[in-house]
């Protein structure tokens, strides 16, 4: 008894460790696809019912991974739905999908696989149509139109916005002792109040763009104003005023003279140029010419005394 | 044969140069020149005497011309050419010129003053050697 239960453990090892018969195996079919082949009809059969059809050859075949056809999954789409049929052993299911009303319908069920590349004693056993069995004749049949890509939008490039060359045009009034001038858009260098016997001189705006300058003659004197005087008020060289400012002078006859800014505009050059060429040919002052830009108008603050309402 | 090529390429070398020139020209009438002050006369001058200016780029119009005199602390005086070229301009210093003098208890004293002509351009302010000494009316 001890001897049969020790033969019994040195031959159970023994017995594990052998190598399996490869030919004594069988290829366990599953129950249900044993069941599902016994209820299918032949090859022949489901030829003529238009029926699916499983073969029982594929569920010999070993599962190889090589059997296979290798699969590209960047390929193009147009070469994966006309490519693949017929080229492999078996059969592509997206091939075969029928058209419904199509004349190719009935043929989209013939075995693409069949020829020489059936292999085995199946001869090309007829597989094919669509595996699952759904009626995929009774689907709708949309055409699937082609999609192509949509150009990538560039974005639209703004134009080049040409920067315009801008110049001042200063207003100002000077009221001296007989008369009151109004100038608009003074020239530069312009004599005021007349050229035969100047006291101020207009240089143009300083670089701030809010002052315009003048060069005083050393007959003015400073009475008062807002305007900044170099050197001093008392030697007035030159005089700095911005919209709105008044500057006051007296000269050495006791004449009052009284310049404001009336404002300083930013133009174009050359509407500029158009303004002075038609000054000079009508050899008046102000003329038209378009504002280009935001105007730095002086307004005086409007008062109001009356208005209507109702009393409270 | 060579020479006359010689003096043909003269001709042209030369006709060239007078279109050069032309343009030159052409270019300069585009704009008026800036006034420049090249000389004064006398150069020591009291106030309502006349000097006389030389230089490039005045108007021919007596009245386009405007001297200004500056004297101490960049005080202005304004004078009008009693005469005018484009080269030449005579001018009588105002009696308002007193003014830009330079100030002492005594009363103004001799001051040199720049002079700058303004045309329909702003002219150059003369450099010292061209900038005359004003004295007052009485010295």
């Amino acid at each position: 008894m001890v001897l049969l239960l020790v033969a019994a453990l040195v031959a159970l090892p023994v017995l594990m460790l052998q190598k399996p018969d490869p030919g004594a195996v069988n290829v366990p079919v599953p129950a249900a696809a044993s069941n599902t082949a016994e209820g299918l009809p032949g090859p022949r059969e489901a030829l003529a019912t238009n029926k699916p059809l499983v073969s029982l050859a594929v569920l010999n075949q070993s599962s190889d991974l090589e059997s296979f056809e290798a699969k590209n999954p960047f390929k193009p789409i147009d070469q994966v739905s006309t490519g693949g049929a017929g080229t492999g052993s078996v059969p592509v299911a997206a091939a075969a999908i029928p058209v419904a009303g199509s004349p190719s319908a009935s043929t989209a069920q013939t075995p693409i696989g069949s020829g020489s590349s059936g292999g085995g004693s199946a001869g090309g056993a007829p597989v094919g149509g669509a595996p699952t069995g759904s009626p995929v004749g009774d689907r709708p049949t949309t055409p699937i139109a082609p999609t192509t890509p949509n150009p990538p939008k560039t974005p639209s490039q703004p134009t080049p916005h040409k920067p315009q060359k801008l110049t001042y045009a200063v207003d100002a009034t000077l009221t001296g002792p007989s008369r009151t001038v109004r100038y608009r858009s003074i020239a530069k260098l312009a004599m005021l109040p007349i050229q035969a016997a100047p006291v101020l001189i207009f240089l143009g705006v300083d670089d701030t763009g809010n002052n315009a300058v003048f060069l005083v003659d050393s007959t003015l004197t400073v009475v008062a104003g807002e305007g900044t005087c170099r050197a001093s008020n008392m030697d007035c060289a030159t005089l700095s005023l911005e919209p709105g400012q008044v500057e006051v002078f007296k000269d050495g006859q006791g004449n009052r003279y009284e310049l404001r800014i009336d404002q300083i505009r930013a133009v174009s050059v050359a509407s500029a140029a158009r303004a002075q060429a038609k000054r000079l040919a009508t050899a008046k002052e102000g003329a038209a010419h378009v504002s280009q830009a935001p105007r730095r108008r002086f307004v005086p603050p409007m008062i109001t005394d009356l208005f209507l309402g109702e009393s409270s | 044969m060579i020479r006359s090529a010689l003096t043909g390429g003269a001709v042209i070398a030369a006709a060239s140069l007078a279109a050069a020139g032309g343009v030159a020209a052409e270019a300069e009438s585009a704009g008026p020149a800036q006034p420049t002050v090249e000389r004064v006369s006398p150069m020591r001058v009291s106030v309502n005497r006349t000097i006389t200016i030389r230089g490039t780029g005045f108007s021919a119009v007596r009245r386009r011309n405007t001297v200004i005199l500056k004297g101490a602390a960049g005080r202005l005086s304004f004078a009008k050419p009693l005469t005018a070229s484009s080269t030449t301009l005579v001018v009588r210093i105002p009696t308002a010129a007193e003014r830009i003098l330079t100030q002492k208890s005594a009363g103004g004293v001799p001051t040199r003053v720049s002079l700058r002509v303004v045309t329909s351009r702003y002219g150059k302010v003369s450099i010292r050697r061209h900038s005359p000494i004003l004295v007052s009316a009485g010295q």
